[in-house]
């Protein structure tokens, strides 16, 4: 599964994608998502994991890919525990920001996900304090519902409006 | 997808169906030489971590099926952390005392000396686990002496190609 963008290639993880990966994480930029960890174990566990889910539920995050090299990932993904399918985006490097690299990623990840895999809803977790995924959320029109259920104490839900449901005359 | 048959056995990649008997072998004393009890996450986690390792490799671990279902787990793996490729083994509640790890195994180490060039094959044991000592035994594997640098409470055991 391969999406395209104008500057972008999104195709599953593969193996290439670990060593920038583990160093993500080891990193403070991950501090939003668990991080930083520097246990191997868990650190490839977690890396194999996101290749798995293609596997076990038919899709998963996707590498970004930026003149050959990954710059992070993006996509839907319903791990154990989410109340819902969540739409997921990380970049590894802060010198990448700034670009709008992960908003072009994630609108094909929406595309991608309100259309082949049909999926019922989309939500993203995000940390509050996490300010650049709150204005990309939002840039994206997800808005925050305080009600939704939510995976772990400190995030709160984005839900993406369901395209197939909107009233496109309002 | 590769699948292997033995006698009694068929094995292939994990399926999500196979989760069930999976977290209930983690969530039991039975986990206690291969990274200790894993709750449901934990669980999860490692099980989508090995349906990834074939993705992410071209081979990994199987679901070993008897004719009642899934009895166990078996398969080559080589996480980058790891000096070397492995093979491993667990048997579920359901599977004890058949001799089914070691006809698994078996079939695993027939497949996999086709997916590297390694003299040797080994298994990462820890120094307690005496019933997966014993299965390494009757698959001809030998003591090193050596310890796993990635977990020094494992020995490693090896299999030497066969000639």
């Amino acid at each position: 599964m391969i999406l395209r963008t104008e500057r972008l290639t999104l195709r599953p993880v593969a193996m290439e994608d670990w060593p920038g990966f583990a160093a993500f994480l080891a990193s403070d930029r991950s501090r939003f998502m668990g991080g930083p960890g520097t246990d191997r174990d868990a650190s490839w566990r977690a890396f194999a994991h996101l290749a798995g889910l293609w596997h076990l539920k038919g899709y998963g995050p996707f590498a970004v890919r930026l003149d050959g090299r990954t710059v992070g990932l993006a996509g839907a993904w319903a791990p154990m525990g989410l109340p819902e399918p969540e739409m997921a985006w990380a970049i590894w490097d802060a010198a990448d920001e700034g670009r709008g690299l992960m908003a072009e990623a994630v609108r094909a990840c929406l595309d991608h996900a309100w259309g082949p895999l049909r999926l019922p809803s989309l939500v993203s977790y995000i940390d509050p304090a996490n300010l650049r995924s709150v204005r990309l959320a939002e840039r994206l029109g997800a808005r925050r519902e305080p009600g939704a259920p939510v995976p772990e104490d400190g995030v709160m839900a984005w839900r993406h409006p369901d395209p197939r449901s909107e009233d496109v005359a309002a | 997808m590769t699948v292997l048959t033995t006698e009694r056995l068929t094995l292939r990649p994990p399926e999500p169906g196979d989760f069930e008997p999976f977290r209930a072998f983690y969530a039991s004393d039975a986990a206690r030489y291969i990274g200790g009890r894993k709750d449901l996450a934990e669980a999860w986690r490692l099980f989508a971590a090995d349906a990834g390792h074939w993705a992410l490799k071209g081979f990994g671990w199987f679901t070993v099926l008897d004719a009642g279902g899934p009895v166990g787990s078996t398969g080559v793996h080589h996480p980058p952390h790891h000096a070397e490729i492995e093979v491993g083994w667990n048997t579920y509640e359901a599977g004890q005392g058949k001799g089914y790890a070691t006809e698994a195994a078996r079939a695993v180490l027939d497949w996999a000396w086709g997916l590297t060039d390694a003299a040797r094959i080994v298994s990462y044991i820890d120094a307690g686990n005496e019933a997966s000592q014993a299965v390494a035994r009757k698959l001809g594997a030998t003591d090193t002496g050596e310890r796993a640098a990635h977990d020094p409470d494992c020995a490693i055991w090896a299999h030497r190609r066969p000639a």
